[in-house]
């Protein structure tokens, strides 16, 4: 085996083997005896190879070492005072300009561009003569001279938005007029606005007062003012009520102002039932026709207080057809008299016609001025209507009355009026409950139930079935009893039918039909089952009756014990007689005859 | 050494017994057939046969009769017939019409005549002194009864039509004990005519020996009846007689036809096959409801068959009418006549009464009967109950005992009945379910053993079909009653047999709840289901409480369900019904005893109905299988559908108005003893449509 030594004694003879041995390597190791036609290969990877290298490294060449332009020797700089443009405000703008191409600029013109709505004040470009708009000749920049452009006048674009000039200098040079161009661009931040903003808002606010605020927009700049559009956002719970400007797409159009002038909006609402901070915040902007720039944002925050008048209340004997009556409770927390109070209770039940009961400071003259610490109690009658409907209850066949109580009331002489709302009572009324008590001769479907002619015919018998039905319930009713005593000469003959619980039990000594079928689930429901009786009664009329419609059953009465309120509840129903006007088979046939 | 010892084993009489009791109950229509229909009983005199007798209209129109009279001819036309008619009736008896005496060339072209038509002798034809053939009916030619016509004709009818075995007897038409009425007759053939007394002498004798050879020739099963003759001559030899056109108007003639209606009854062999045939006159009018009623009453008050057609000249009519559909069960006794012309006579599930005389008659009956529910002539058939009846003048009335009970089916207790065929007819006047001993709302049933013969098709009546299944009778009167918890059992006398909660002491749900023999024990079982929030898993316990089954019928779902029972597939065994609670599907699925599915589940109500199905099963159609009948839950309309176990829909219609939202709670059973279940729809609507008298 050669020795290293004899290796490179062998390699450095040869200088161009040496620079071939890491090909001559390569090929032995990667392609002889290890692909088809080897050379051919090796040649053809070598040949890609360096096409790739090449244009790997033409990349870098360009990225690095970029032509140089010819207008590029032309070098703008610009600079702006203030520095913190103002929009809304004048600003200088100084564009500079210098030859470093090394070559005079023939037929130089300077173009300048600016950003839209920018009005011009003034303009100088130092040795030029103005050849069109924006645009100045500048003759002949000979290599190494340098100018400058003033620029002053009013940005109005979007504060905390670039505003872009643009230099454009066009020239021709070298022996043979060769034209060529430098153009650049030159940005600046607004970062404030001429446009000043105040609001103006009662310093004390309290959860639930209609306040009024007003917005004073101000012209701090040298300039007219485009129109000013403000977008307004209002505190949690607020709701306008009015505005002197109202608003359009969600915001107000106020007209433009002089220099130095002032303009005005003024709004009206409600503020949230919840103390705490309001926060408000206004963002104006100037508004070109459909293009707007946006301003500086006017925010503020204000103590939201809770009222100062504190009301409570309780409500008992609420049930329908009844007057329930509510207790109001009330409280001066705060620190100021209030006045002129209204204060009562309200409700969005279907169980009472109007929404709001109250009493005012006329009908209780201790209302008018309620001393800071003072309190009072006032009963106020909530009149129920007389029925509950089905399509009151809830979903699950619940009925149920929220109330809450309401205070209106000034604070202060001339302050907007200050509302008070205390929690929520939900009140399950005592049920409504009828009984109804009617006789059959037919069932409704036509069936004859009854027996006997009709009409009923003297000393013979007719018998009718009475029926018992509690309805209109919308709690559960226990110890339900329904009672009736048979109209004289009217027997009980023992047939039955109940809808639960036991039968009816009759009382020979007292001629009485009594049935207590225990608790009786609300029957007012769509869904609900019926709770009702019925059993059947002889008439056989006695001579004196000839030509009457005889009763059956003289008044029933009902009572039970609510369930959800623990009142007693009762009803009653008429007598009954043989008239049955909508009866299939008994209508028409009440007066007994003669046989 | 041989052992001889005889080694068959001998089959011991009590399983023999029960072998054969087995064999009935397979097939009652041989052990059956002897048994006579219950009234009203109907006969049709049908004189056609050929493609009148193919159409299936025809035959099912004519298997809703008890007897019918057919030609002869139909054994060689129509031989598919008889099994047809047989099918939809097994009991139905089938007379082969036969004249005695007239041979008619035009009609009679078929192989059956052309066979007896050949043996005939020319001698035999009936002449007058100058040998001129006698006709008795126009465009026919008589035969002579004092010939060798006779024997010819008793072998003919026993052997060859009769002898078909297609056949339950034979009507022999032109029966009459006289002759002498056609003038000139040559009955013995000497050549001169015949004094009338002679004439007479040998027609009857001719007559009497060809009913005594026939039956002689026949055996005692097959039936005669004759049409024309109640001769006593004739009695011991006919199983009845035929009154063809007994009068519908004429006091006297009704008089005289009643009382050889009755005396005939009373001479022949019980059961006799008495036919009483009323009809228009020749007029067509089969609205005339008095003259069937006069005549339908009439044949009431024996026990013959009534028969309502054209008349004389066309006995080719379907005609049926309200009054042949009620059912009045078994004669009570014998008709009486209770006032100047006014006839009644008591059945067991009603009454009829017949005024013969020229004025309306009032008349006060033993209790209150309840009229027809008839869409024909409501004036008369308007189910009202009543104790007293005026009757037209010549016209009768058919009365039923009103039904107050609802037996062997669950019912919530204290809801209204409504009884409904199931061809959605009122049926019957509803009552009121109730019952004293449970609680109104608790579902209750009480199984009582069936006293009235089954309807054509059905089951014998010692045979208990509780919820439409076969089991043996559990006792009258044991109740089975579910309230929102527990299931209770009790006895007639009210003692406590079982009390369980099937789903749990705290469950308030309410429980449904049906009895029958779902496992074929022969005793009934209680199947339940618990009607809301629990998943509906259905059990089945016995009578005394002990659980046998148990199985989830509709898996995955949360909201109850509700049962029934009936052998919807004729197994003999009753399979269990499922309808799904309110909040779930309308599904409905049926289940053998132990849980299996029968069939595909099928949906009650449109699918986006969620009222829940309320079920019951019992055989509406009479077809030996119960039918599934449903009823929309709450939210829904009175709507009650009919289906059949693989949920072909059958029929459907309101049981009550359809701007109600309640529902309607259905049973399946027989109400009125028919052997046919009627369907029932309950409610406890009747509790708030109340007609005055509100609290205020």
């Amino acid at each position: 085996m050669p020795s290293l030594r004899s290796h490179a004694m062998r390699l450095a003879s040869h200088p161009g083997r040496l620079l071939l041995a890491p090909f001559a390597h390569h090929y032995r190791k990667r392609y002889a005896g290890r692909v088809r036609a080897p050379r051919l290969v090796f040649a053809l990877d070598l040949f890609f190879a360096g096409v790739v290298i090449g244009l790997l490294s033409v990349g870098v060449a360009f990225t690095f070492f970029r032509p140089r332009d010819f207008g590029d020797g032309v070098v703008f700089s610009a600079d702006v005072a203030p520095h913190d443009v103002e929009t809304g405000a004048s600003s200088t703008l100084v564009i500079r300009y210098r030859n470093e191409t090394g070559e005079d600029l023939h037929r130089a013109q300077l173009t300048l561009g600016f950003p839209a709505h920018f009005l011009l004040q003034d303009l100088s470009v130092n040795l030029a003569e103005t050849s069109g708009r924006n645009a100045y000749d500048l003759g002949t920049v000979a290599a190494g001279a340098q100018g400058d452009i003033k620029i002053k006048g009013v940005m109005f674009g979007d504060v905390g938005a670039p505003q872009t000039f643009r230099s454009l200098l066009t020239f021709v040079h070298g022996a043979h007029d060769e034209p060529d161009q430098k153009i650049d661009f030159h940005s600046f931040t607004p970062t404030r606005s001429a446009l000043e903003l105040s609001l103006d808002v009662p310093p004390a606010l309290y959860a639930g007062e209609t306040m009024t605020g007003t917005v004073t927009a101000r012209n701090g700049g040298p300039v007219d003012m485009p129109d000013i559009a403000l977008e307004p956002s209002w505190p949690a719970g607020f709701t306008l009520a009015d505005a002197s400007i109202p608003l359009r797409g969600g915001d107000v159009h106020m007209p433009g102002l002089a220099p130095g002038a002032s303009g005005t909006w003024s709004f009206r609402g409600t503020l949230g039932a919840q103390a705490g901070t309001a926060d408000f915040s206004f963002r104006p902007s100037f508004a070109f026709g459909d293009q707007t720039y946006r301003q500086e944002t006017l925010a503020a925050s204000r103590a939201v207080a809770e009222p100062p008048l504190h009301v409570g209340h309780t409500v008992t004997g609420m049930a329908a057809g009844a007057t329930a009556v509510a207790t109001v409770s009330y409280e001066n927390t705060g620190s100021q008299a209030v006045t002129d109070a209204v204060i009562g209770v309200e409700t969005d039940s279907p169980l009472f016609p109007k929404r709001t009961y109250f009493v005012s400071y006329a009908q209780h003259p201790a209302l008018a001025r309620i001393a800071p610490g003072a309190s009072g109690t006032l009963s106020i009658p909530l009149p129920a209507a007389a029925s509950i409907q089905a399509s009151d209850l809830a979903p699950d066949g619940s009925f149920s009355v929220v109330t809450h109580a309401y205070a209106a009331y000034g604070l202060a002489p001339g302050r907007v009026a200050l509302e008070s709302r205390g929690a929520d009572v939900r009140t399950v009324p005592t049920t409504p409950f009828q009984i109804a008590a009617s006789a059959r001769y037919a069932a409704p479907s036509g069936d004859q139930i009854g027996l006997g002619p009709l009409p009923p015919v003297v000393g013979q018998e007719t018998t009718y079935w009475i029926f018992w039905n509690v309805r209109g319930t919308i709690n559960a009713v226990d110890t339900l009893r329904v009672e009736g005593r048979l109209a004289p000469g009217v027997r009980f003959t023992g047939r039955q039918t109940v809808s639960q619980g036991e039968g009816v039990a009759f009382d020979a000594a007292t001629d009485t039909v009594r049935w207590e079928p225990g608790t009786a689930a609300p029957t007012l429901p769509p869904d609900s089952r019926a709770v009702g009786a019925a059993f059947e009664v002889a008439l056989t009329p006695t001579p004196a009756q000839a030509g009457t419609a005889p009763a059956l059953m003289e008044r029933t009465a009902a009572t039970g014990v609510d369930v959800a309120t623990g009142d007693i509840v009762a009803a009653g129903a008429r007598p009954v007689t043989t008239n049955l006007p909508d009866d299939p088979m008994a209508a028409g046939f009440a007066r007994v005859v003669l046989p | 050494m041989t052992d001889t010892t005889d080694k068959r084993r001998t089959i011991p009489p009590s399983r023999l017994a029960a072998a054969l009791f087995a064999l009935a109950l397979l097939f009652p229509a041989p052990a059956f057939a002897a048994a006579e229909p219950s009234f009203v009983r109907t006969a049709d005199y049908y004189l056609l046969s050929g493609t009148a007798l193919e159409s299936p209209d025809t035959i099912k129109r004519l298997a809703a009769f008890d007897v019918i009279i057919i030609p002869a001819e139909a054994q060689a036309y129509n031989r598919p017939f008889f099994a047809a008619v047989r099918r939809l009736n097994p009991r139905i008896r089938i007379l082969a019409y036969v004249p005695a005496v007239s041979w008619n060339d035009a009609y009679w072209n078929d192989p059956l005549h052309a066979a007896l038509k050949a043996g005939i002798r020319d001698a035999w034809w009936l002449t007058d002194a100058s040998g001129r053939r006698v006709s008795l009916w126009p465009g026919t030619t008589a035969l002579n009864m004092d010939s060798g016509w006779v024997p010819y004709l008793s072998d003919f009818a026993a052997h060859t039509i009769l002898g078909s075995g297609l056949w339950d007897g034979v009507f022999y038409d032109e029966v009459q004990d006289s002759i002498d009425w056609v003038g000139s007759a040559d009955v013995d053939r000497d050549g001169r005519n015949d004094a009338p007394a002679q004439a007479n002498a040998l027609w009857t004798d001719g007559f009497k020996t060809l009913l005594r050879d026939t039956r002689a020739e026949a055996g005692p099963g097959p039936i005669i009846v004759t049409n024309g003759s109640s001769n006593p001559a004739f009695a011991p030899y006919v199983n009845g007689r035929m009154y063809e056109s007994f009068p519908t108007s004429g006091l006297a003639a009704w008089t005289s036809a009643l009382r050889d209606y009755l005396r005939e009854q009373s001479l022949l062999p019980a059961p006799a096959t008495l036919i009483v045939n009323a009809n228009t006159g020749n007029t067509g009018a089969r609205d005339d409801y008095r003259a069937m009623r006069f005549g339908l009453g009439s044949a009431l008050l024996g026990d013959g068959y009534f028969s309502f057609d054209f008349g004389t000249q066309s006995h080719a009519q379907l005609w049926r009418y309200d009054e042949e559909n009620a059912y009045l069960g078994e004669p009570k006794g014998a008709p009486a006549n209770i006032a100047s012309h006014v006839w009644t006579r008591p059945f067991s599930d009603g009454e009829v009464v017949v005024n013969a005389g020229s004025a309306p008659q009032t008349v006060t009956l033993d209790g209150e009967y309840e009229r027809l529910h008839g869409a024909q002539d409501p004036s008369v058939n308007n189910g009202s109950i009543s104790s007293r009846v005026t009757v037209g003048a010549q016209d009768g009335i058919v009365l039923l005992r009103p039904v107050d009970q609802l037996d062997n089916a669950a019912f919530p207790n204290g809801a209204f009945a409504r009884i409904f065929d199931n061809r959605a007819r009122v049926k019957r006047t509803g009552f009121f379910a109730y019952d004293e001993s449970a609680q109104g709302g608790t579902r209750v049933e009480i199984l009582e053993a069936s006293a009235s013969p089954p309807a054509k098709g059905g089951l014998p009546a010692d045979v208990t079909s509780a919820g439409g299944g076969v089991c043996a009778s559990a006792g009258g009167g044991v109740r089975v009653v579910a309230d929102q918890t527990d299931v209770t059992v009790a006895a007639a006398d009210g003692s406590v047999r079982a009390h369980f909660a099937p789903y749990g002491a705290s469950f308030r749900g309410g429980v449904s709840v049906a009895v029958a023999d779902v496992d074929g024990d022969g005793q009934p079982d209680i199947v339940t289901a618990p009607m809301a929030g629990l998943a509906p898993q259905v059990r089945v316990f016995g009578l005394d409480g002990t659980p046998k089954a148990s199985f989830a019928a509709f898996p995955g779902r949360a909201h109850g369900a509700f049962v029934a029972a009936g052998d919807v597939d004729g197994d003999g065994r009753a399979e269990i019904v499922v309808g799904a609670g309110a909040g779930e599907e309308p599904l409905v699925r049926v289940f053998t005893g132990s849980g299996q599915p029968v069939g595909r589940p099928f949906y009650g109500f449109p699918a986006a109905f969620r009222g829940g199905v309320h079920v019951a099963a019992g055989d509406v159609d009479g077809d030996g299988r119960a039918e599934i009948v449903v009823g929309a839950g709450a939210g829904g309309g009175p709507q009650v559908r009919i289906f059949k176990a693989d949920g072909t829909l059958e029929g459907q219609f309101f049981a009550g108005s359809q701007n109600s939202r309640s529902g309607t709670d259905v049973a399946a059973a027989d109400v009125d003893g028919d052997g046919r279940a009627e369907i029932i729809a309950l409610s406890t609507n009747v509790f708030t449509l109340e007609s005055s008298a509100v609290s205020h």
